[in-house]
C-alpha cells in the first residue's frame, strides 16, 4: 500500500466509488466521499495527504471546499476534477491554492501521475 | 433605440446559448467520466482474474451502470438537439409543453447545483401554436435564472403550463427562502417584456415572484 490517504470528493457517486477502487486496486489508500460536507469531515477526521476534488458540487461549492480544506489541513495537496474545459477560471478564483488540475473523464494512469506528485508533495512540505 | 434593443438582445440569446452548452457539456462529461471508469473498473477486474474483493453482484452494477449513463447521455442529446432545431427557422408550429420539458431537462443542472429543485405541472391538451419557442425559451430561462439567483437553498421553483381563455400560460413559481444577497439576473425586465412584446405576448408579476408569461393561441401555419 502507498503512504498517504486519497480522498476522492465527487456527486457523481457511481464515477467517485468506481475511481476509487480502482485506485485501491493500485494499491491506493483511497477513499470517496460524495458531497461538500462529507468532504469536510473526512478531512478532520483523516487528515488525508491528497484529495482529488470535483469543483462543481451542489450546495457548497468546491471552491469553497478547497479554502475550507486549506484552513483545516493545510498540508493536504488538492488535485481539482472538473468538467470545465479550461483550468484559468479556476486560477482566477483559487490562485495557488491546489496543486494540479485533471479534467474529466480522467484518464487513469495520468492520474495516478498527478496523485504520485501530489503525495511527494506532500511528504516534502 | 432599436438597435441598443437589438443588440441586447443578441446578447442574451447568445449567453443563453452558451450556458445551455457549458452545462450540457459538463453533464455529458460527467457521464462519459462515469461509463470511463466503470469499464475501466471491468478491465481491472478482468487483469486481476480470481483476486478482485468485489463479488459478481458489485461487478453486474457497474455494468448496469454503464448502460444507465449512455441512456442518459443520449437523452440529454436528444433535448440539446432538438433546442438547437428551435432556432432553424424565427417561427414554427411546436407543442410549449414540449418546449418546456426540454428546457427544463437542459437547465435542471443549473438549479441542482444550486440545491434548488425545478419542478413540473404541464397542462394536457395545450394546442400546438404558431410562434418563436427560442424567444419562449429565452424568455422562460431570463425568469428562471431571476429565481435561481434570488433563492435560497433547498428552495423549489415550479414551471407550469396550463390553457388559459385564448392563450397558453407558463408560470414560473418560487417557493422557499430568498437569498441573503441576490445576484442580478441575465435580462432585464425591460428586455423581457419587449421580447414578449414582439411576439404578441404579455407578462404578469405577483408579489411572491411569480412570473406568468400569456402567449395568445394562434393557429399552427400548417392548419
Amino acid at each position: 500500500m502507498k503512504q498517504g490517504k486519497v480522498l476522492i470528493v465527487d456527486d457523481e457517486k457511481e464515477f467517485a466509488a468506481a475511481l476509487a477502487e480502482r485506485l485501491r486496486i493500485r494499491s491506493y489508500d483511497a477513499l470517496a466521499v460524495f458531497d461538500a460536507e462529507e468532504a469536510i469531515q473526512a478531512v478532520l477526521r483523516d487528515a488525508p495527504a491528497v484529495m482529488v476534488l470535483d469543483v462543481r458540487m451542489p450546495g457548497i461549492s468546491g471552491v469553497d471546499v478547497l479554502r475550507a480544506v486549506k484552513q483545516i489541513a493545510p498540508r493536504t495537496v488538492v488535485i481539482i476534477l472538473s468538467g470545465h474545459g479550461s483550468v484559468d477560471s479556476f486560477r482566477k478564483d483559487l490562485g495557488n491554492a491546489f496543486f494540479d488540475f485533471a479534467l474529466k473523464p480522467v484518464d487513469i494512469d495520468d492520474l495516478r501521475q498527478k496523485i504520485d506528485k501530489a503525495l511527494q508533495a506532500y511528504e516534502a512540505a | 433605440m432599436e438597435q441598443n434593443r437589438e443588440k441586447d438582445l443578441r446578447v442574451a440569446q447568445t449567453t443563453f446559448v452558451g450556458r445551455i452548452i457549458a452545462s450540457f457539456t459538463h453533464e455529458l462529461r460527467n457521464y462519459l467520466a462515469i461509463i470511463g471508469e466503470s469499464a475501466g473498473l471491468q478491465q481491472d477486474m478482468i487483469s486481476l482474474g480470481g483476486k478482485s474483493k468485489l463479488d459478481a453482484s458489485e461487478y453486474l452494477k457497474f455494468l448496469k451502470d454503464i448502460e444507465a449513463e449512455v441512456r442518459r447521455a443520449l437523452k440529454l442529446i436528444t433535448y440539446l438537439n432538438r433546442y438547437a432545431h428551435r432556432m432553424d427557422f424565427e417561427t414554427s408550429d411546436f407543442s410549449v409543453n414540449e418546449a418546456m420539458e426540454e428546457l427544463a431537462a437542459l437547465v435542471s443542472r443549473l438549479a441542482y447545483l444550486k440545491k434548488i429543485s425545478l419542478e413540473r405541472e404541464f397542462g394536457p391538451d395545450i394546442p400546438i401554436i404558431h410562434t418563436s419557442p427560442a424567444l419562449i425559451q429565452l424568455v422562460v430561462y431570463c425568469l428562471f435564472d431571476q429565481m435561481l439567483k434570488s433563492m435560497s437553498r433547498n428552495s423549489t421553483i415550479t414551471l407550469k403550463t396550463e390553457a388559459v381563455s385564448g392563450a397558453v400560460a407558463i408560470s414560473l413559481t418560487p417557493r422557499g427562502t430568498p437569498a441573503e444577497a441576490a445576484e442580478e439576473g441575465m435580462c432585464s425586465g425591460t428586455e423581457l417584456e419587449q421580447v414578449l412584446q414582439s411576439i404578441g405576448g404579455t407578462m404578469t408579476r405577483q408579489s411572491d415572484g411569480a412570473a406568468t408569461v400569456q402567449l395568445p393561441f394562434t393557429k399552427p401555419a400548417g392548419g
